[in-house]
């Protein structure tokens, strides 16, 4: 598999055609239900106070471990993961000591506050191991105002012992407003940041829509004055695929390997599609149809009103979500639309910006342009596109 | 490849030499804050902002003009690119004040957040697509609207520039590092879910 090239991605830092370490299969541990914090977006309902055991954990792993294969990751879940930070530290010195099949790496998602002095230097000793992204919220007073809980969190210890390894933030409809001032916030303190728009359960307001178009421009403003930083996932876009999707629509792919190449361990051993697919998110009746193997038995993934739509090809979803809120793995949330729409076209204000800044248009520029003014069109159709009249050659 | 070659990969590879992480790990050792999970630093409670403390009735959009994310605003925060240097960072570890992350610091104070981030309309029981159909996108606030100067002026560049052969359809559409996975529900390792979680380059 290889990452984006450097054309596709319009010239952020993605290394070109680089060949990815890419793991052959993964595996999820739910090694707890149990988090310190209360985030306002969370999709857990009721915490729980369920722990897997390390007897656990190591029957489950033992037969992936001795597969051969070339990469194994097995990931901690949770709630908050570090909550179960005796069995993970086991777990891990357990399977640096085995001899197996295949390479392993263990990866958990974090909200940093339950660092120590002694686990950061046990997980700095092990970071060749196990990599711990952090989750925090950008500025420290949205991280606060969103979880309770920002003073303390050791940011710089997560881009110091991992950094590649992007700090995830999460954007909810109240927190917009920061958002430009988050990501730069972190990418300053010298993060790679992954901002991550909370939708889903509940649908965004006009008004927190345009608040993030108003953000995505003043991150369009600030990366093409300082090309040096990581870039965000909202600029990353394959314009040219999506200038195709125009002329071949696509089928909607299953971009999410939940139920097919992905499991999830609950804590008693139990296997489940993905964690929020589990006895941790849901109860009743949709439980039991996970149970029952609903997922496995649907074939195909497409939102039929999203058909046409050429940015399905990357459009992000969450099938879990889906089930959960909208009761079908295939229906998608309006605003996680109108996001991708509004992150292409922010996208594209930032490609014109740059190749407009160019001395020379090479081929493949010259290609970038025709389908941006193709997607322009397609954009301008659907009414989006503001006052922005073609006056062009298209392709 | 052993663990040991990917993560040095990883972790920036010849720039992340033994000695420097020899180095870390000793100012690591050092570096016992006894913090345990659910602490409170002193003087701060757990929700202490409420909402009204977000709030702030002399602010709105504009007082977050391009100004505010100025070098020098964050400077006054530490967090200018100085920062970045590995010797500061090696201060920053051996250093157990906390301050870059005190949601009470000046510059990016709770002032920041105004009104209309705040208040905004979270009920959902509007429709979405009235709400955006009903918005005049060709208002001043699309900030995300090209101007036809900008697009016929980059098009004049282009004009007799050769495409690759196949133009479009020669394209092959690749998944790898696509922004494919609405991922802050912490899934990872899914198939095609490079970004999931934020997956570091190259995996």
């Amino acid at each position: 598999m290889t990452m984006l090239t450097e054309r596709q991605t319009g010239g952020n830092r993605v290394k070109a055609e680089q060949t990815a370490l890419n793991c052959d299969e993964s595996v999820g541990l739910l090694v707890t239900y149990q988090c310190n914090l209360d985030c306002k977006y969370c999709y857990i309902k009721e915490k729980q106070n369920r722990n897997m055991t390390f007897e656990t954990a190591r029957e489950i792993l033992e037969p992936f471990l001795l597969k051969e294969g070339t990469l194994v990751e097995i990931v901690f879940m949770g709630a908050e993961v570090l909550m179960a930070e005796p069995m993970i530290r086991r777990i891990v010195e357990w399977a640096e000591q085995g001899s197996w099949g295949r390479r392993f790496r263990f990866f958990g998602s974090t909200n940093g506050t339950c660092l120590t002095g002694e686990l950061k230097q046990w997980l700095y000793r092990h970071r060749e191991s196990i990599v711990l992204g952090l989750s925090y919220d950008g500025l420290p007073a949205v991280q606060q105002s969103n979880r309770g809980c920002a003073a303390g969190i050791d940011v710089d210890f997560f881009i110091r012992t991992w950094p590649s390894q992007p700090v995830q933030m999460t954007i909810t409809a109240e927190s917009v407003g920061n958002m430009a001032k988050g990501v730069i916030y972190l990418l300053k303190r010298g993060a790679v940041v992954h901002p991550n728009v909370a939708y889903e359960e509940e649908q965004w307001s006009r008004e927190a829509l345009i608040q993030y178009g108003r953000q995505l421009k003043r991150l369009i403003d600030f990366y093409l004055q300082n090309e040096a930083y990581p870039n965000i996932s909202q600029f990353e876009h394959d314009l040219i695929a999506y200038a195709r999707n125009l002329d071949h629509p696509v089928v909607q792919p299953k971009v999410c390997g939940a139920g097919s190449g992905f499991q999830v361990f609950d804590v008693d051993g139990s296997s489940y599609p993905c964690h929020i697919l589990s006895p941790l998110v849901l109860r009743g009746e949709k439980l039991d149809g996970i149970r029952e193997g609903i997922l496995a038995k649907t074939q195909d993934f497409s939102d039929d009103s999203c058909f046409g739509c050429p940015y399905g090809s990357s459009c992000p979803t969450c099938l879990a979500c889906n089930y959960i809120y909208r009761d079908n793995f295939t229906k998608r949330d309006r605003t996680h639309c109108e996001i991708m729409h509004m992150e292409v076209r922010a996208f594209i204000k930032r490609e014109v910006a740059r190749l407009s800044a160019k001395e020379r248009i090479l081929p493949e520029d010259a290609l970038q342009i025709d389908a941006i003014c193709k997607i322009l069109e397609y954009e301008r159709r659907r009414g989006r596109t503001g006052h922005c009249n073609l006056n062009g050659n298209m392709a | 490849m052993g663990n040991l070659e990917i993560f040095r990969d990883f972790l920036g590879g010849d720039s992340f030499s033994a000695e420097y992480m020899r180095d870390a790990l000793g100012v690591l050792q050092e570096d016992d804050t006894g913090e345990t999970c659910g602490d409170e630093p002193d003087g701060l409670e757990l929700n202490d902002l409420d909402d009204d403390d977000l709030e702030d009735d002399d602010l709105d959009d504009d007082d977050l003009d391009d100004d505010d994310l100025d070098d020098d605003d964050l400077d006054d925060d530490g967090l200018d690119d100085d920062n970045l240097e590995d010797d500061d960072l090696d201060d920053d570890l051996e250093d157990d004040d906390l301050d870059d992350d005190d949601p009470e610091d000046d510059d990016l104070d709770n002032d920041d957040l105004d009104d209309d981030d705040l208040d905004d309309d979270l009920d959902g029981d509007g429709d979405l697509d009235d709400i955006i159909d009903d918005h005049d996108f060709d208002s001043t606030d699309d900030e995300l609207a090209v101007s036809e100067k900008a697009i016929n002026d980059m098009l004049a560049k282009a004009t007799g520039v050769e495409r690759p052969e196949g133009g479009f359809s020669s394209h092959i559409v690749s998944f790898a590092g696509a922004r494919i996975c609405a991922t802050r529900h912490g899934c990872k390792g899914a198939t095609n879910c490079d970004y999931a979680y934020g997956a570091p380059d190259g995996r």
